[in-house]
């Protein structure tokens, strides 16, 4: 069985439904897990469960868009338990399917500031301990829509896209330290996010455009994150996990 | 093609490429990638039918390490290479709906698919379009508009972080090798291409990932 004792992971954005699980499942694997999110209920849900059942969970609540208050937290963190071995970068938002036309400004800096910035200077705060333990694991949260494309929520295509860039830069970058940087693609998945954008009859319109007719699990999708963090997968780098199911194709 | 519209139009390609499509006989507008969306949509407005639009941008950088970029050269990155083109296409879409017809091409790098040392702020960036090269492609057909990227590495491989060497041709990337690329797309040959990238890299970016 994988064993993650002995590492402390960072999984920002779990108070939501995959941060959630990719959460449970790495403190179930023995790691002591910091749970972030911005909202504070959130996060006290996600480490009281973990806790529950006997695993390690420390709670983060900060706006990873605030670099300096990342970086404080991340500091706080490494001096009470040490330094961060595994990133999950997994905080976002969702694009709400909008059309170019109807995305003002703030719309658009909020979706490339979370997504983009976010997972950059997160990686940035935790990147000097991993560079001096000689190891270390990132894995990035993109979408299939980063690959596919899709006929809305450009602006949030775009940031998955740019987060698809900085993975494989910091590939090219880290390897020489023993740190791995991948990215999983998750196909839409149920969620408080999903769910709020497509309500449960579009999730079922999605699941029937599959080639499975179903649509995956949060723990389906964790086994993707999963992947990466194994010894075994030391190797591993720079590469994207595309996790989105086949649709069927229907001429037109 | 009647009228074109290039964003950082004094960079070196955007330059070329504003000359070559001038010389074809095109009203040519440029504008600054200067992100600010404000004053791309009164030059795009400006600048009338826009049958082609470019979007350029070539952001100097200094080749930082990861640790090194700081906000400001992370958020000067975005809004010259994302910003400028985001709101570009949002302000080009219903100048084309009422021609009719248009093509969008994005310049960007092979670094988002080789990776690259020192440079992770224009990767991600430069990353950034090929994923809304492939959701434009689909957002802007039923308005009968073209989206796709060309990856221009004018002068790839001359870096010191890049090696220091050429392509696999055993010479770099000029800027007529961009402009004969981008000629194809904006012409008849691309008519029914949407939504592709064309990685004009001298088959560099096989190398890496």
């Amino acid at each position: 069985m994988q064993d993650l004792r002995g590492n402390i992971v960072l999984v920002t954005g779990a108070g939501g439904t995959l941060g959630a699980s990719h959460a449970r499942e790495i403190a179930a694997k023995g790691a002591h897990v910091i749970v972030h999110d911005l909202n504070k209920e959130s996060v006290d849900a996600v480490v009281d469960k973990i806790r529950e059942v006997g695993g390690i969970a420390s709670p983060m609540v900060c706006d990873i868009t605030d670099v300096s208050a990342v970086r404080t937290c991340v500091e706080k963190i490494t001096s009470d338990h040490g330094a961060i071995s595994i990133l999950i970068n997994n905080a976002g938002i969702t694009g709400n399917n909008a059309l170019i036309g109807d995305i003002d400004e703030d719309f658009f800096d909020r979706m490339f500031d979370i997504h983009v910035k976010g997972a950059f200077f997160t990686i940035q705060a935790v990147i000097s301990g991993m560079k001096a333990a000689g190891r270390g694991r990132i894995v990035n949260t993109i979408s299939g829509r980063a690959h596919s494309g899709a006929i809305s929520g450009s602006h949030y295509n775009g940031a998955k896209g740019a987060i698809v860039g900085l993975t494989r830069a910091l590939a090219s970058e880290f390897a020489p330290f023993g740190i791995t940087v991948n990215a999983v693609a998750p196909g839409v998945t149920p969620s408080g996010m999903t769910r709020a954008r497509l309500g449960e009859g579009g999730l079922a319109a999605r699941a029937k455009q599959l080639v499975s007719e179903r649509l995956p699990t949060p723990e389906e999708i964790t086994s993707g994150v999963m992947f990466f963090l194994a010894e075994e997968a030391a190797i591993v780098t720079g590469r994207i996990l595309n996790m989105q199911q086949p649709r069927k194709v229907e001429v037109l | 093609m009647s009228g074109v519209f290039i964003t950082d139009g004094t960079g070196p390609l955007g330059k070329a490429l504003a000359s070559y499509f001038e010389k074809e006989g095109c009203k040519v507008a440029t504008h600054p990638s200067n992100g600010d969306s404000k004053s791309i949509r009164e030059a795009i407005i400006k600048a009338g039918p826009i049958e082609l639009l470019i979007n350029n941008s070539e952001p100097a950088f200094e080749r930082l390490s990861f640790e090194q970029i700081n906000e400001k050269e992370f958020s000067a990155m975005v809004s010259s290479v994302i910003r400028t083109a985001f709101f570009a296409v949002q302000a080009v879409q219903p100048v084309m709906r009422i021609l009719g017809r248009g093509k969008i091409i994005n310049i960007s790098s092979s670094a988002p698919v080789r990776g690259m040392l020192k440079g992770a702020h224009y990767t991600a960036a430069k990353g950034a379009l090929y994923s809304l090269t492939r959701s434009w492609a689909q957002e802007l057909a039923p308005d009968n508009i073209r989206v796709n990227l060309v990856a221009a590495d004018v002068g790839l491989g001359t870096a010191a972080e890049d090696g220091g060497g050429k392509t696999p041709f055993g010479r770099s990337i000029s800027k007529q090798d961009i402009i004969r690329c981008v000629e194809f797309l904006a012409g008849s040959g691309g008519n029914m291409i949407s939504g592709q990238e064309i990685i004009v890299d001298g088959g560099f970016a096989k190398l890496g990932f």
